[in-house]
């Protein structure tokens, strides 16, 4: 059952009004009682309320909150508030903190250790290798958070769930209308496989743009750590960025080529010295006290017609056509030993078909 | 009097009997034609009665009624203007009968008396050959495309005077000479497309060469300026020479359209551009004619910057690359015309080009990336086998002579798979690996067990979905019969795991 405060709080965040407007439009009334009777003849507040003071006033004339809570027990959502004791404390420390969130899933999540993986939505093949190895070892011992965008956040939830691991996706739109529509079956895996979406806008909310910097106080908030796969020079991982630093969070980045535009922005963290550099999984576990069993490596013994083409890369990468030229393989016989590398992670397949040895990492 | 000539009639890719009837009897001078013509036959009077003055006769003060029977058939076209103008000589009885056998006669006459060349007349006369008819007299301008027709005496004639003459047996005109397709003909390929030509590509060349061992549709994807078009211009040089049937079938529907010019002997490449409409990609319009997928029937169709055609207009693909045949139906006509084609379908990694790359900054948001990609659905992407990345040519490569091996060379090894595939599949009905259904591959795609030890690591690790498992198993075939291997093997299948760029989830 949620308490009359509680039911002030459905209310306000179906309407979609800012946690900067609910929190100045209760400073006004001694309680929500006094709220409920006299929002009406405030003109402070609907000054503050803007678009959302006539919903919510005609939402408290109509008992409009329990009709949204019948609606939420059908979708099984559940709501958690500024005002119950079950808001998790991490969330209610932050600068702005959200007043309610709506929650699809495993609520319990929100009180496990958390740890968000985030990057652009334009991923290049390294970008994303980073996104999957990191989240393959950390999903053991975090509950990863991220945004459910394309991408990076994409791969992290992904990641997660085929680990088996938990995850949390922040959402920027309603909790029923999932954005982006590809997502959705990601979304629906995600609730099924023991995970949880939250968002602080009502139910069936449009996304709207300005609403994805927003709630990424919300990614950053609820996670001890952020770690950066990948960020071009513009990118909306920069907002989260900032705000993790703002809120004192750890920041991780993984550096990349600097001649890389897809990586410009983790390199420029790691030259200002905001983020420190990690270069595998293992330093940002050792960071947090945990002990990691090394796991004994994989070998493959590779042939003499396959070392040919690793010697050859290990200057750097080759396109398709160079290697035909240096190594003086045909082409047919190319492609299998590239496929056979390829599948033992020992090179990786580049946009513009161009190979490159993958190294450092374990 | 009464004079009837005998001439053909087109229905899609048939023809049909039709008989000039042409009647002149006292009266007011007039002229009507009946028997359901289009405009242009309906205008025939004007060049019939120019064409007979300049030939020095004499156009009959009469009543004349042409009949073009049968009268509830829709006939079209110029090609019954010498048909009436001998009929109406004859009737007028400027000429006596005709004293040979009577002739099925087809042609336009022009205002001088000149006999034109006319749209779709090798079909009509093939299906008159079937149907017993022995002589024929049609435009020297079509003369070319009929060289093939056995059982038949064939006159092309260039005016009305020479027909006239002809048909009354004061001169004597030779006969079309009838070639035979597998002694007289030369295949030549032209050296302006060859592959010797594409300097480096080698990936790309060798993904071609096994699509068309194969028959598998292929689509690249590569930024703009990469010689993705030069590759696809090569392909029909490296496809096996067409045999006579096929030459047939293509000539009759290049025919039907009027773009035959002599006969086909190389296989069509048809480049419709992405502004095309849908009528005009699968045919129809009014008269339901072939559209560009029949036009490149036995050959290959490229479809440059997939992305940017109208998504209806692909999605009417579909059927065609399934069957081999498009049915089009218009109010009054329903004709299936054949659309066995090639697919060859480019391009870029996003829309302004450069995404992927490492040298220059692409401009598009994730969103319009993932619009542009989504405008492939998967049922189409399903049809087509392999994916090729084409990068840009550095600078080195344009002066690198190596590896760079002609069309005949790559012909050759794609003849040998193609006798493989024909020889396996024969008493199945199909010809090449990619018409092969789920159940071949059950028969023919046998996967020994380090190769499907293979097939499940790759799809973890290279990401790849349920939809690629066929395709996958379909070209390995092929490489192994390019291979010239009896069993698929695991560098067969490693091979073919590389063409599946387009289902590696998170493209973007």
């Amino acid at each position: 059952m949620y308490s009359t405060e509680e039911k002030i709080c459905i209310l306000f965040g179906e309407k979609c009004a800012t946690s900067y407007q609910f929190f100045q439009t209760l400073k006004m009334f001694e309680g929500v009682d006094d709220l409920i009777a006299n929002l009406a003849r405030n003109r402070e507040a609907e000054k503050i309320l803007e678009s959302c003071y006539l919903p919510i006033l005609r939402g408290l004339k109509n008992n409009e909150a329990d009709r949204i809570i019948e609606s939420m027990t059908r979708n099984e959502v559940v709501a958690v508030t500024y005002f119950s004791s079950s808001f998790p404390d991490r969330l209610r420390n932050i600068d702005d903190p959200p007043y309610v969130f709506f929650c699809k899933g495993n609520v319990r999540l929100l009180y496990t250790e958390c740890l968000s993986i985030i990057g652009t939505r334009k991923t290049s093949s390294y970008g994303r290798r980073i996104a999957k190895d990191f989240t393959a070892v950390l999903s053991e011992y975090f509950t990863i958070v991220s945004g459910l965008a394309f991408g990076i956040d994409s791969i992290a939830h992904e990641t997660t769930l085929q680990h088996g691991g938990n995850t949390i996706a922040v959402l920027g739109g309603g909790v029923l209308n999932i954005y982006p529509a590809e997502n959705k079956g990601l979304a629906d895996s995600i609730v099924a496989k023991n995970g949880l979406l939250i968002s602080e806008y009502g139910l069936y909310s449009d996304p709207s743009a300005y609403r994805f910097p927003y709630r990424n106080r919300v990614v950053s908030g609820l996670s001890r750590g952020v770690l950066v796969c990948q960020a071009p020079y513009k990118s909306g991982t920069n907002s989260t960025v900032d705000l993790a630093l703002d809120q004192g969070k750890d920041l991780f980045v993984v550096p990349g080529e600097i001649y890389d535009y897809g990586f410009v922005g983790n390199n420029r963290l790691i030259r200002t010295m905001q983020g420190s550099c990690v270069l595998s999984p293992k330093d940002i576990l050792e960071y947090y006290g945990y002990d990691r069993e090394e796991k004994p490596k994989e070998t493959y013994q590779i042939s003499i017609e396959e070392q040919v083409i690793v010697n050859a890369l290990a200057f750097g990468p080759l396109s398709f056509d160079e290697l035909v030229v240096t190594t003086g393989v045909s082409p047919a016989e190319l492609n299998f030993l590239l496929a056979n590398l390829e599948l033992r992670s020992i090179i990786a397949k580049l946009a513009g078909n161009v190979y490159k040895l993958y190294g450092g990492l374990e | 009097m009464l004079a009837l000539i005998k001439s053909y009639g087109l229905n899609g890719l048939d023809g049909f009997p039709v008989q000039a009837e042409i009647d002149m009897h006292t009266g007011l001078p007039s002229y009507d034609i009946v028997g359901l013509g289009d405009t242009a036959v309906k205008e025939s009077k004007e060049r019939v009665r120019s064409a007979m003055k300049n030939s020095g006769f004499f156009y009959p003060v009469a009543a004349t009624v042409v009949n073009l029977a049968p009268a509830n058939i829709r006939k079209e076209g110029s090609l019954y203007d010498l048909p009436i103008a001998i009929g109406m000589l004859i009737a007028s009885q400027q000429i006596s009968d005709v004293d040979i056998k009577k002739p099925v006669i087809l042609g336009e006459l022009s205002l001088n008396g000149e006999v034109r060349k006319v749209n779709g007349l090798l079909p009509m006369l093939i299906t008159a050959v079937q149907n017993g008819e022995k002589t024929f007299v049609i435009p020297e301008g079509n003369a070319d495309e009929v060289a093939f027709i056995e059982g038949a005496t064939i006159y092309p004639v260039q005016t009305l005077r020479q027909t006239v003459d002809f048909l009354t047996g004061h001169i004597e005109i030779s006969p079309v000479q009838i070639r035979n397709w597998e002694s007289d003909v030369e295949f030549k390929h032209s050296d302006d497309h060859d592959f010797k030509h594409i300097k480096g590509q080698f990936a790309a060349k060798r993904a071609i060469e096994i699509a068309v061992a194969g028959g598998h549709n292929i689509i690249m994807i590569g930024p703009p300026g990469a010689g993705k078009t030069m590759l696809a211009r090569a392909v029909p040089s490296i496809m096996p020479n067409l045999t006579f049937e096929e030459a047939l079938e293509v000539a009759k529907i290049h025919s039907v359209t009027g773009q035959l010019e002599g006969f086909i002997y190389e296989r069509p490449f048809r480049t419709p551009h992405h502004s095309s409409t849908m009528v005009a990609m699968t045919g129809g319009g009014n008269k339901a004619r072939p559209g560009e997928i029949s036009l490149a029937h036995n050959g290959v169709l490229f479809l440059d910057e997939l992305p940017e055609y109208n998504r209806q207009t692909l999605e009417t693909l579909r059927q065609p690359l399934e069957d081999g045949t498009i049915t089009v139906s218009r109010n009054a006509v329903s004709v299936t015309y054949p659309a066995d084609f090639m697919l060859i379908a480019s391009m870029n990694p996003c829309p302004c080009g450069n995404y992927g790359s490492h040298t220059a900054e692409c401009k598009c948001s994730a969103s319009q990336i993932h619009r542009y990609l989504n405008k492939l659905s998967g049922p189409l992407l399903d049809r087509i086998d392999i994916h090729i990345e084409v990068a840009s040519v550095s600078y080195d490569d344009l002066h690198e002579d190596r590896f760079a091996e002609s069309s005949a060379v790559i012909r050759e090894r794609v003849n040998k798979a193609r006798e493989i595939q024909r020889t396996r599949l024969a008493a199945y009905g199909r010809r090449c690996n990619a018409q092969m259904t789920s159940s071949d591959i059950k028969k023919f795609c046998i996967l020994d067990r380090a190769s499907t030890l293979l097939l499940e690591d790759s799809f973890h690790k290279l990401n790849l979905t349920a939809r690629a498992y066929t395709r996958v198993l379909k070209v390995a075939r092929t490489i192994a019969d390019l291979d010239g291997s009896e069993t698929i093997g695991e560098r067969h299948l490693a091979e073919s795991l590389q063409y599946r760029q387009l289902d590696r989830k998170y493209r973007v």
